[in-house]
């Protein structure tokens, strides 16, 4: 029966080590806790054990070097090269490691997220040269107690980040990217000249009969945006910073229902070439009243009249 | 006044201590001594920073016992992520309509320099 088919699966049974875990957080959670440095040093290792992290680059070819502290002191230097990194699905390393004096630790670590509903199933494959190899590190090492722990300890931090997650500041930022099939110095001057800004400023539906833009540090750009019922929306902002042809970065204020400013919004456009093609990259955040007051009172005196966030009702109605 | 409420929000919300408060409340209501063990501050300091978040709306304070427990309130942090939201719309058909006509300028630009050359 032996000479019966295997699978790929089974083939690697006897040598090899498997541990689970369902962790209560999202997939994506898990996956920035395993791969973050600066999350992974919380969590790494069996009880009792630190982790200095000299180097980690989670991308396929990418190095990870590090070093493990044990309880007693000892230390456990290591170094593995990522070979599959499918965010936020499968993540494969190999390792070559172990104690100074003892047999060195090489295998094969493949980590495979499963999302299940808010859920996560973790599954950690470690494969070995041969069985002997898997034995004996199971015997040097304690893996499969130590991997179970470090599964423990990780599982201990992710409500950690969750809470943290669900209070931070990126949570409150516009994060968009944009491939343009148009070379560089075309996009910069789609965005940075009026008479091209104003082909496509307002939203859908939308025509800009004033459109101003002084794209140059302290230059203002007014837009008058006229909504398909007539509407104006007029509109200012001013530029921090404006780099032909990468990287410009302006500033304008959120309206409340009455036309006074609630809060500054600092947009930064970078724009990278990709051969023929551009890929524009958008952050927007909120910036609150200390830190821009002298822009917060310029806001007023333009006198705007509508907030962004019902032109984005109007928007929508249309 | 949904409007005053969000920028009260993001100005609570823009202080790293405050935000740490937050995600401790996020796995249960805390008394002012807890909340203030994990911070190198004096107790005036955190219950300062307390007043704030109460008056963004973002954490409630119990009045039923004497340690009076302070609880997340949920509210606040949704409308926030839906201002960021309907900015997003508006952004992406910006962005939409900055890429219809890029297309565009580019035929233009291709056709006037075909143009050029013709004259030549």
């Amino acid at each position: 029966m032996a000479e019966t088919k295997r699978s790929p699966a089974e083939s690697t049974a006897d040598r090899e080590i498997v541990l689970t875990r369902i962790l209560d957080a999202p997939r994506e959670l898990v996956w920035q806790a395993i791969t973050s440095p600066s999350h992974l040093v919380n969590w790494w290792g069996p009880l009792g054990f630190s982790i200095t992290i000299e180097e980690m680059d989670a991308r396929p070819g990418g190095v990870w070097k590090h070093t493990m502290h044990g309880p007693d002191g000892s230390d456990y230097p290591g170094k593995s090269i990522f070979t599959e990194v499918v965010e936020p699905e499968r993540l494969s390393f190999s390792h070559a490691g172990g104690k100074k004096g003892e047999p060195g630790a090489h295998f094969e670590s493949t980590w495979t997220f499963e999302a299940q509903g808010a859920k996560t199933k973790l599954t950690l494959r470690m494969v070995f040269d041969s069985a002997a190899a898997r034995d004996l590190n199971v015997k040097t090492y304690k893996s499969i107690e130590g991997g179970n722990q470090t599964l423990d300890r990780l599982a201990g931090y992710l409500p950690k980040i969750s809470a943290t997650a669900a209070a931070s500041p990126e949570r409150y930022e516009l994060n968009l990217t944009r491939v343009f099939d148009a070379p560089r110095a075309l996009v910069f001057k789609a965005f940075t000249h009026p008479k091209h800004v104003a082909q496509w400023w307002g939203p859908r539906g939308f025509t800009n009969p004033v459109c101003e833009v002084d794209a140059r540090p302290g230059g203002e750009m007014r837009i008058h945006m006229r909504g398909p019922d007539g509407t104006v929306y007029p509109m200012t902002a001013i530029f921090k910073e404006v780099v032909e042809p990468e990287r410009i970065v302006f500033q304008t204020a959120a309206l409340d229902a009455n036309g006074k400013p609630m809060f500054e919004v600092l947009t930064t456009v970078t724009l990278a070439a990709q051969g023929s093609k551009t890929k524009l990259t958008l952050n927007a955040k909120v910036l609150t009243m200390t830190a821009v007051a002298p822009q917060y009172l310029a806001g007023m005196e333009m006198g705007w009249t509508q907030s962004l966030e019902r032109l984005a009702e109007h928007v929508e109605k249309t | 006044m949904l409007q005053d409420q969000l920028s009260s929000t993001f100005s609570a919300l823009a202080d790293p201590t405050r935000r740490a408060i937050l995600a401790r409340l996020i796995s249960g209501e805390a008394s002012v001594t807890e909340l203030a063990e994990p911070f190198d501050m004096s107790m005036p300091a955190v219950s300062k920073h307390l007043k704030v978040l109460e008056r963004a709306g973002l954490i409630a304070r119990g009045r039923e016992a004497q340690w009076r427990p302070c609880r997340l309130e949920a509210k606040p942090l949704k409308q926030v992520s839906d201002w960021v939201e309907e900015y997003r719309v508006i952004w992406e058909q910006r962005l939409d309509r900055l890429d219809a006509y890029l297309q565009e300028l580019k035929k233009k630009e291709q056709h006037h320099g075909r143009n050029k050359k013709k004259s030549r």
